[in-house]
C-alpha cells in the first residue's frame, strides 16, 4: 500500500470524490455533536433512534408518489415522517400511562415495519432498482456525491445557524422550562423547533452513515464532552470537535489506509474518544476519582499508623522512646511484613524513623499523628457533649472523619466546644501548639 | 374473510403458525421489559448481537448452527452488563448509555461484515427477516420429514418462554413492581435481571431467520403496551399480549397478501401490531383516549347543567318563581343558555312559559341539594378558618361531588346551622319516607 500516492491522490482530480466524503463526515460529525448535546441534556438522545427508523416510510412514500429519486425530496420526506414519529413517541407518552422508552421501541418498529412493507411494495411493483433507498438505510459515505454534500453544508449550515440564534432559547428550554416560560419564552414552539432541527441533523446523516450509526454519533460526542465541563458552551464546542474529528479520522482511515465503510469506523472513533474521556478527563474521569479514593485510603493509612506510634508513646507518656513492633503491631489487621514495608516508606518520607524492630516517630509525624489524633477527640468530645450521643458510640464515627476534617473546621469545632481539655473516654485532646509533648 | 382461511395452503399455515409463535414469545417477555422500563433493552440486544453472530458464522461457516445462539448469546448477556457498568460509573445518563453501547457493536459487526472476505451475512435479512422461506428449510431426522426446522426451533423458544415465566411468576412480578421489596424478601432482583435479558437475547437470536431482528424489537413491545393499556393485572396482560402476538402474525399475513404478496410480510406484522396498539390507546375502556374524553366531556356537561340550576335558583332564592330568560343571559352566553335550556325541559326539570322559565318540582329539589351542599360546604371551610372571602371558589368546585352522607355529616358537625358565613339561608330538604 503506497500512502504517499493515496495521499496525493487526495489532492488531485480524481481525488474529489474522497475530498467530498471527508467534508461530508466533518460537518455531519459537527452538526450531530452540536445537535446532540441538546438532546443528551434533555434526555432525548433516544429519541433521535425512534426518528431514523421513522424516516423509512417518509422515503417510500414521498418515492411512490413522486416516482423520483431526488435526495433533497427524499429528505422531505424523511422530515416529515421522522417528524411525525417524534411527535407520535411525546404524544404517546402524554396521553397514555406508558413509559417513554416503551413508546420509542414501539414507534421505532412500527414505522419501520411499515417503511419494510412500503419498500417491499415497491420492488415488487418493479419501479426500477432502489439503490437510493437502501443506501439511506445503510448510509453511502464513502459514495457521497458533490450534490450530496452540497445538501449537506447546506443543512449543517442552517442548523448551526438557528443553533447560535437561538442559542439563549435552547439553553433555557434544555435545563428549566418552567422558568423560560415564566420569562415569556413560547416553549412548545422551542420545543418542536428543536425537536425539528434533531429529526433535520438525523435526516441528512442518514445518508452518510446509515440509521443506527447516525444514533451513535448523536448520543456519543455529547456523551463525551459532557466528561470535560460543566458549562454549555464548552461543552457544544467539545462535542461539535469529537464529532468532526470522528468524521475526520473515520473517512481517512476508511479511505486511505483500510478499505472500511466509513460510517462504521466513523462511530468506532467516536467511541474511542468517549472511552478516553471516561478515564482520563478531569474532575469527572475515572482515573481521577481512582486516583482521588486511592490517595484518600493512602492518607487513611498513613495516619493510622502515626496514630498507632503515638498512642503507644502517649501510654508510657514519652514520645521519643524507639517504641519495639510488637507494642503496635496489635493495632493493625494487615500481615507484619506489610507493616514493615509501609514504616520502611514512612521512613523514607521523614515521618517516623524505623530501624529493624522498632520505631519512633519524627517531629514532623509527631506532629501529624497529634492532629489526627486531636480531631478525632474533639469530634468525640462534640458528639458526646452537643448530640446526646453515648460515650460508646462515638468511637466509630470519630475514626472515620479524623482523615478528613479540614483544619479550619477543627478549629471552629474547638471554638464551639470551648477548647475542651479531654474526651469523653477521659483522655486528653492534644493541643496545637505541642504542649503535650514533654520533650 | 372465510374464504382467505379456506384457501390457505401448508406453507402458508405454517408462515402463520411461526410468526405467532415468535410474536407470542415475545409478547410474554415483553410485558416485563415493558413494566420494568427496559423497553429498549430489545432494541439495543437485536442490533448489539451481530458481531456475536458475525463471529459464529466466522467460525463454523453457517448462519444455521448452534454456534450462532452462543455468541449471540454471550453478547446479548453482556450488553446489559456494559450499559449497566457505564451507567453505574454515573458519567452517562441511562439513555445515552443504551444508545452507545448498542451501536458501537453494532458498528463493530457492520465492520466485521464488510472487511472479513469469506463471511457472507446478508445483513438486510438479518435485520428484517424474510419468513416467507421459514416452511421450505425442513426438518429431516432419518429421512422422515417432521415440518419447517424454524417451527420447532420457535416453538422451543416458546415454551422456554412460557416455562421461565410460569416459573419465576412471583419473583418477575415482585422485581417488577418493586425490587428493593424484592430484595428484602431474598428474591435476588439482579439475578433476575439477568435471567430475563439472557432470555431475551435468546428470543431475539431465535427469531432473525424468522421474522428479523427490528420486527422482533416491535414484537416486544406493542403487544404488551397494547395489553397494558387495556388491564392492571398481570396475569391478563401477559395472556393478552399472547392473543395479541397471535392476531399479529394471522393479521400480518393476511395484510401482505392484501398487497399483493410481494411485501414483507414481518414488516406487515410490525404494522398489524401498530395497528393493534393504536386500536388499544383509543378505545380500551379504562385507559383509552376516546373513553376518556367522553367521561371528560360529559362531566363537563354535567357541571355546566348543574351551575345552571344553581344560577337560577339565586335568582330567585329559593321561591322559585318564573325568571326572564334575559336574566339568564346576563350570567352565561345566549346561545349557551337557549341549548341548556332546551336540554333540561327535556329531561322535565324546567318549565318555559313566553320569554321566562321555572324550575320544575323536580328540577328545584335538585338546585336545593346543590345550594345545600355548597353552603354547607362554605361553612365547614368558615369553622376550619378560612376566611370568607375564600369561600365561595373552593365551594363551586366541589358542590358537585358532595354526597348526602357527607352533608348529613356537615350538618350535624356544624349542629344544623340555618345559614352560611355570608348569611345566605341553608336550604332545608326534608328526607322521603
Amino acid at each position: 500500500m503506497d500512502w504517499k500516492n493515496e495521499i496525493l491522490l487526495f489532492f488531485t482530480n480524481e481525488g474529489m470524490n474522497r475530498r467530498m466524503v471527508l467534508i461530508g463526515s466533518i460537518l455531519l460529525g459537527c452538526a450531530s455533536g452540536i445537535i446532540g448535546t441538546f438532546a443528551l441534556l434533555r434526555r432525548q438522545s433516544l429519541l433521535g433512534d425512534a426518528m431514523a427508523h421513522a424516516a423509512l416510510p417518509g422515503v417510500c412514500l414521498m418515492f411512490l408518489i413522486t416516482g423520483l429519486k431526488d435526495p433533497f425530496l427524499f429528505l422531505i420526506g424523511a422530515c416529515i415522517s421522522g417528524f411525525t414519529g417524534a411527535l407520535c413517541v411525546i404524544g404517546i407518552t402524554r396521553y397514555s400511562r406508558l413509559k417513554n422508552d416503551t413508546a420509542i421501541g414501539l414507534v421505532l418498529s412500527v414505522f419501520f415495519g411499515v417503511g419494510i412493507v412500503l419498500l417491499t411494495y415497491i420492488q415488487q411493483s418493479g419501479a426500477g432498482n432502489q439503490a437510493g433507498l437502501n443506501t439511506f438505510l445503510f448510509g453511502k459515505a464513502a459514495s457521497l456525491l458533490q450534490e450530496d454534500v452540497r445538501v449537506m453544508v447546506t443543512m449543517c449550515g442552517l442548523i448551526i445557524f438557528f443553533i447560535v440564534l437561538f442559542y439563549k432559547e435552547f439553553k433555557i428550554l434544555s435545563f428549566d422550562p418552567n422558568f423560560g416560560a415564566s420569562l415569556g419564552f413560547s416553549i412548545k414552539f422551542l420545543d418542536v423547533f428543536l425537536t425539528s432541527l434533531v429529526v433535520l441533523t438525523v435526516m441528512v446523516g442518514l445518508q452518510a452513515v446509515g440509521v443506527v450509526l447516525m444514533v451513535a454519533m448523536i448520543i456519543i460526542p455529547p456523551a463525551a464532552a459532557r466528561q470535560w465541563t460543566e458549562k454549555l458552551e464548552r461543552m457544544i464546542i467539545i462535542s461539535a470537535f469529537i464529532g468532526a474529528l470522528s468524521g475526520a479520522l473515520g473517512a481517512i482511515l476508511s479511505t486511505l489506509i483500510i478499505k472500511m465503510p466509513t460510517g462504521p469506523v466513523m462511530v468506532l472513533v467516536a467511541a474511542f474518544f468517549l472511552g478516553l474521556s471516561l478515564f482520563f478527563a478531569p474532575n469527572r474521569g475515572l482515573l481521577f476519582s481512582w486516583y482521588r479514593r486511592w490517595s484518600q485510603k493512602r492518607k487513611t493509612r498513613i495516619e493510622n499508623i502515626l496514630k498507632a506510634i503515638y498512642k503507644v508513646g502517649e501510654n508510657s507518656q514519652n514520645y521519643e522512646r524507639f517504641i519495639p513492633l510488637n507494642e503496635i503491631k496489635g493495632y493493625f489487621s494487615a500481615p507484619l511484613w506489610l507493616l514493615r514495608l509501609r514504616l520502611r516508606i514512612l521512613h523514607l518520607t521523614a515521618l517516623v524513623e524505623y530501624h529493624p524492630q522498632e520505631v519512633r516517630l519524627t517531629s514532623v509525624g509527631f506532629e501529624q499523628a497529634k492532629n489526627t489524633v486531636r480531631k478525632h477527640r474533639l469530634w468525640e468530645a462534640y458528639l458526646s457533649n452537643a448530640m446526646d450521643i453515648p460515650h460508646d458510640h462515638v468511637h466509630r464515627d470519630a475514626e472515620e472523619v479524623e482523615h478528613i476534617f479540614s483544619p479550619e473546621l477543627t478549629s471552629r469545632l474547638e471554638e464551639y466546644l470551648d477548647s475542651p481539655e479531654h474526651d469523653p473516654h477521659g483522655k486528653s485532646i492534644p493541643n496545637v501548639n505541642g504542649n503535650n509533648c514533654n520533650s | 374473510m372465510l374464504s382467505f382461511f379456506s384457501q390457505l395452503q401448508s406453507h402458508e399455515i405454517w408462515i402463520m403458525v411461526i410468526g405467532a409463535l415468535v410474536c407470542s414469545s415475545c409478547g410474554l417477555i415483553g410485558c416485563f421489559l415493558i413494566l420494568r422500563k427496559l423497553a429498549l433493552m430489545g432494541d439495543a440486544i437485536s442490533h448489539a448481537v451481530l458481531p456475536g453472530i458475525v463471529l459464529a458464522v466466522m467460525m463454523t461457516g453457517s448462519l444455521s448452527s448452534w454456534a450462532v445462539f452462543i455468541g449471540a448469546g454471550i453478547i446479548g448477556v453482556l450488553t446489559p452488563f456494559l450499559i449497566d457498568t457505564l451507567q453505574r460509573s454515573g458519567r452517562v445518563q441511562e439513555d445515552a448509555s443504551i444508545g452507545a453501547v448498542f451501536t458501537v457493536l453494532f458498528a463493530i459487526g457492520v465492520i466485521m461484515v464488510t472487511s472479513i472476505p469469506h463471511v457472507h451475512i446478508d445483513v438486510e435479512c438479518v435485520l428484517y427477516g424474510e419468513i416467507v422461506w421459514t416452511p421450505y428449510d425442513r426438518l429431516i431426522i432419518g429421512g422422515s420429514d417432521f415440518g419447517p426446522q424454524a417451527f420447532w426451533v420457535t416453538g422451543t423458544i416458546f415454551l422456554l418462554n412460557l416455562a421461565f415465566v410460569t416459573f419465576f411468576y412471583k419473583e418477575l412480578k415482585v422485581c417488577s413492581f418493586d425490587s428493593q421489596l424484592a430484595a428484602a424478601m431474598g428474591f435476588r432482583p439482579k439475578l433476575m435481571h439477568y435471567l430475563l435479558m439472557a432470555v431475551v437475547s435468546i428470543t431475539t437470536i431465535s427469531s432473525f431467520e424468522s421474522v428479523g431482528a427490528i420486527i422482533v424489537v416491535g414484537m416486544f413491545i406493542a403487544p404488551g403496551a397494547a395489553a397494558y393499556l387495556l388491564t392492571d393485572n398481570l396475569a391478563t396482560m401477559l395472556a393478552l399480549s399472547v392473543v395479541g402476538g397471535i392476531l399479529c402474525s394471522v393479521g400480518g399475513y393476511g395484510l401482505a397478501i392484501l398487497l399483493g404478496g410481494g411485501v414483507s410480510v414481518s414488516g406487515s406484522m410490525a404494522t398489524v401490531a401498530g395497528i393493534l396498539f393504536v386500536l388499544s390507546l383509543f378505545f380500551s375502556p379504562k385507559y383509552g383516549l376516546v373513553f376518556r374524553f367522553l367521561r371528560r366531556s360529559r362531566l363537563r356537561s354535567r357541571l355546566q347543567k348543574e351551575h345552571f340550576y344553581i344560577d337560577i335558583y339565586r335568582i330567585t332564592e329559593g321561591e322559585n318563581t318564573w325568571v326572564p330568560i334575559l336574566d339568564l343571559q346576563k350570567i352565561n352566553q345566549r346561545k349557551k343558555t337557549f341549548d341548556l335550556i332546551q336540554e333540561m325541559m327535556l329531561a322535565g326539570m324546567l318549565e318555559k312559559e313566553e320569554e321566562s322559565v321555572r324550575l320544575s318540582e323536580k328540577g328545584f329539589l335538585h338546585a336545593q341539594k346543590l345550594i345545600r351542599a355548597h353552603r354547607l360546604w362554605e361553612s365547614y371551610m368558615h369553622k376550619l378558618g378560612l376566611p370568607e372571602d375564600h369561600l365561595h371558589r373552593s365551594a363551586d368546585d366541589v358542590e358537585h361531588f358532595i354526597s348526602p352522607q357527607l352533608c348529613q355529616e356537615m350538618a350535624k358537625d356544624l349542629d344544623y346551622p340555618r345559614q352560611d358565613p355570608h348569611g345566605k339561608p341553608i336550604p332545608l330538604i326534608e328526607e322521603k319516607g
